[in-house]
């Protein structure tokens, strides 16, 4: 055993609606590589906001080798030597290797930059990692396994302590993955503790020595790697879910496919071939960062880079979408996971996002908006949605999130589109509206729409899907129809698990 | 596992909308037209033919020129992504020296150079302008979005481009003299005191007001403006939006110069140069911001009209122009900032 280096005491952390952290314990020993383990919203990105200072714990206490101490910022928690990998890598592009690895911290010399240092400097700290990159060379020309290796090394270039690794592996191919582990293996040589959190169980069970599981903000089991199995693992992680709240879901039985695609490619899929029957409700369900929103963009003609389709057709006609003018021509619809950047304009009213893709049906043959038609059209969506709002001249800004999805829900309900493909349609809403989206969803069936619901968040897959994908790497790995659901399967096929 | 079944509560109440304030200070249109207001007050006070028919109607002869300007540049820079049209002084010289040389087979000039001409009935004059003006709107257009050009960068080469080729052509010259009939368009006043000029800004405002506030193509320009991907998502043909308001800020600086050609009854091919500026300026004193998916035509017009009658007051005072750059300057720079201010506290 060795000694503690971080520990947590009965941490606890609301946020409106939700409890995202209840009375958490958490503990670190120096050298160990820990492995952080729970589904999308256990909690695991909290701890680590609260760990890093991003984050005020509203109870709680943490001690840094036995010292009790507050972070306000993640400058406080630098200097204590806890240090960050962030999933979405926070390189400067432009800059070079060794500037990146130095930033804030470039050695002077006579009061300015001494670049020879510099390089020396971040060539060391590479070579430290068993990295051959030139520290000369420009950021945005490495690959983005060389680019997660700088992001490493720029955490270990000051007095790290503590490493936190968030899904470091996502966006790495196999053989690199190997070598980030060699590395991960170095740093715990040199005695530096690591935190290591992945989807990927196959991962946590090769690198980690321990492993903590979260589940609905609260600890479930602290176990040395070898004292747990895979499916003790994927168990405690799911347990039961509190609430059920989805609309009951029955089958139409229909025949008829509303949308058949046969091998689709591009630069990170590989031969998805998949069909929606009309009415018909299915799932795609992988970790973070299976190639999902790649899937949702290729198919509503977004992102149309390297893509190539064998056949794609909705409802039995063969079609081309090359954008989405084209997609929505055919009927499909689009709920993005980033609501902000792809689905509204906060900085509008209600009423002209929604309109936004069936204007041609609330104006006369010269284009002026009809305004009585408009109200109309648009107060009958806010009330089927239950949009909460005192008029549709509100700004999308102030409203919820959950309002905010249910705006982009009404887009499409408005120009009747009989596909809906779903991008996490509820990431970063609460439970009520959750609840009421899912129930939308459920509707949209009744009325004649096929739901493509493509999430990472395996309660809401299970309980709204009649069929569904299995996602993994860019690939389709597996088919279940409703009955077949078993969690642990899921899970485990999802996360590259054998059971 | 219980899969099915469950009773949806009606939700309760989920909105976290702020109320919505109506409060007239936060009005941006309203603050200007205080600012118009206690001008024309100050104004009456110190100079005792400031507020006079003669003057004013004098002043919106001027202003209505600048002002078609301004109504384009409103629709580029509501349309956002760092939306922004350099090269409209240089289409207003491009079109003035273009007007002016089709007045009659000769042409008077400040240089010994024979250049010719050709005698073209107004309308021609008016259409060839316009299709110049569509034209240049038109390159902007497709620099800014197939060439994904900086707009600010394609419009500035435009503008260098457009006036560097007025000048080789007129070798620096000015031309002089127009028909009666051409100068009969801007000289002219309805009713002998609302000048023609104004008669043409007003109904190209009404148009801009139903185009950009009431139809299905100023939904698309505020929604290209406010978010260009959640536009493409919704379906909207972004570029061609996008392209649309080059070509209209491209056709009303054209329109533009055929009235001042009239209205000066000379073509100066240096014409129109740092129009683009008073024009951005009045569109960010009418409310517009830089960012776009914001504004209103009259909120610009309004922003004009405070300039030209402040620039106005300054001139009445015998205020000598250099200081009255200066001064018009930092009161932009007020009104913007108390702008800026209280748009931050709506967000």
């Amino acid at each position: 055993m060795g000694k503690c280096v971080l520990s947590v005491e009965n941490i606890t952390k609301s946020f409106p609606g939700v409890t995202a952290l209840d009375n958490v314990n958490f503990e670190l020993q120096q050298g160990e590589i820990h492995g952080l383990c729970g589904m999308n919203g256990s909690g695991k990105s909290t701890l680590l906001k609260i760990i890093t200072g991003n984050e005020k714990q509203d109870n709680g206490k943490i001690f840094v080798d036995g010292n009790e101490t507050n972070f306000h910022t993640v400058l406080d928690s630098k200097k204590a030597g806890i240090n960050m990998v962030y999933q979405e890598l926070s390189l400067v592009p432009y800059l070079s290797v060794a500037e990146n690895i130095l930033l804030g911290n470039m050695p002077k010399k006579n009061g300015f930059i001494s670049y020879k240092e510099a390089i020396k400097r971040s060539r060391e700290i590479l070579e430290r990692l068993g990295l051959h990159i030139n520290p000369t060379k420009i950021v945005e020309e490495l690959s983005v396994a060389e680019k997660q290796m700088v992001e490493i090394a720029k955490a270990l270039s000051g007095d790290t302590k503590i490493l936190l690794l968030d899904e470091p592996s996502a966006v790495l191919t196999t053989s690199e993955i190997k070598s980030l582990f060699k590395i991960i293996k170095q740093i715990k040589e040199q005695g530096v503790t690591v935190v290591y959190i992945s989807h990927r169980l196959d991962e946590v069970f090769e690198i980690c020595d321990r492993v903590t599981i979260l589940r609905d903000g609260k600890n479930v089991g602290v176990y040395n790697i070898g004292d747990i199995d895979v499916n003790e693992l994927v168990s405690l992680m799911i347990g039961r879910s509190l609430v059920d709240f989805y609309p009951e879901i029955k089958s139409y039985g229909s025949e008829n496919n509303a949308m058949e695609v046969i091998n689709l490619n591009n630069y990170r899929l590989k031969d998805i071939s998949f069909h929606v029957k009309e009415r018909e409700i299915i799932g795609i369900y992988g970790v973070v960062g299976s190639g999902q929103k790649e899937l949702t963009e290729a198919l509503f003609g977004i992102d149309t880079k390297e893509l190539k389709i064998d056949s794609y057709k909705i409802n039995g006609k063969e079609t081309c979408i090359k954008n989405p003018i084209c997609a929505i021509k055919n009927g499909l619809a689009f709920i993005p996971d980033e609501r902000k950047q792809d689905g509204i304009a906060v900085s509008l009213s209600i009423k002209h996002n929604a309109v936004l893709p069936f204007l041609r049906k609330v104006c006369n043959k010269v284009g002026f908006i009809k305004k009585q038609t408009e109200n109309e059209k648009v107060n009958d969506l806010m009330k089927k949605l239950s949009i909460k709002a005192s008029n549709s001249d509100v700004l999308v800004n102030n409203l919820s999130g959950g309002n905010q999805q249910k705006v982009v829900i009404a887009k499409w309900l408005g120009k009747n589109s009989n596909i809906f493909i779903c991008f996490e349609p509820t990431r970063g809403i609460d439970v009520d509206a959750k609840a009421q989206v899912y129930k939308v969803l459920g509707d949209l069936r009744e009325s004649g729409a096929s739901v493509i619901l493509i999430s990472s968040e395996l309660s809401e897959v299970i309980g709204m899907t009649e069929r569904l994908y299995i996602m993994r790497k860019g690939e389709f790995i597996g088919e279940l129809k409703r009955e077949e659901y078993q969690e642990e399967k899921i899970v485990s096929l999802a996360s590259g698990l054998e059971v | 596992m219980n899969l099915s079944k469950s009773v949806i509560k009606e939700p309760k109440s989920l909105s976290y909308e702020l109320p919505q304030t109506k409060s007239l200070f936060k009005n941006t249109t309203f603050t200007i037209v205080l600012a118009i207001v206690a001008t024309l007050i100050i104004g009456s006070i110190v100079v005792d033919s400031f507020v006079d028919i003669f003057n004013l109607s004098r002043l919106l002869r001027q202003a209505s020129i600048l002002g078609l300007i301004t109504i384009g540049m409103t629709f580029v820079i509501v349309g956002g992504n760092g939306g922004i049209d350099l090269s409209v002084g240089a289409i207003f010289g491009l079109c003035c020296v273009i007007s002016i040389s089709l007045q009659s087979e000769t042409l008077k000039n400040t240089g010994s150079q024979k250049f010719t001409g050709i005698e073209a009935p107004i309308w021609a004059i008016f259409l060839t302008c316009i299709l110049a003006g569509a034209l240049i709107g038109l390159l902007n257009g497709i620099a800014c979005t197939y060439l994904k050009l900086p707009p600010f960068i394609a419009t500035l080469c435009m503008m260098n481009i457009v006036r560097g080729a007025v000048m080789v052509y007129t070798n620096g010259f000015q031309f002089i003299g127009v028909r009666p009939d051409f100068a009969a368009i801007s000289n002219g006043f309805l009713f002998d005191i609302i000048p023609n000029t104004l008669i043409v800004l007003l109904i190209a405002a009404v148009i801009a007001y139903f185009a950009l506030h009431k139809s299905s193509y100023g939904r698309k320009v505020f929604a290209v403006g406010a978010n260009l991907r959640a536009a493409a998502i919704a379906g909207i043909n972004t570029k061609r939006v996008q392209i649309s308001t080059y070509v209209i800020s491209g056709v009303l600086a054209a329109i533009a110069a055929v009235l001042y050609t009239s209205f000066s009854m000379s073509g100066d091919p240096k014409a129109g140069s740092g129009y683009e500026m008073d024009a951005i300026t009045a569109v960010l004193v009418g409310g517009t911001p830089m960012i776009g998916g914001k504004g209103t035509v009259a909120g610009s017009l309004l922003g004009l009209l405070f300039i030209y009658l402040l620039k106005n007051l300054l001139t009445h005072l015998d205020i000598n122009s250099y200081i009255q750059q200066l001064l018009t300057a930092l009161l932009m720079l007020a009104v913007v900032l108390v702008q800026s201010k209280s748009n931050r506290k709506e967000a």
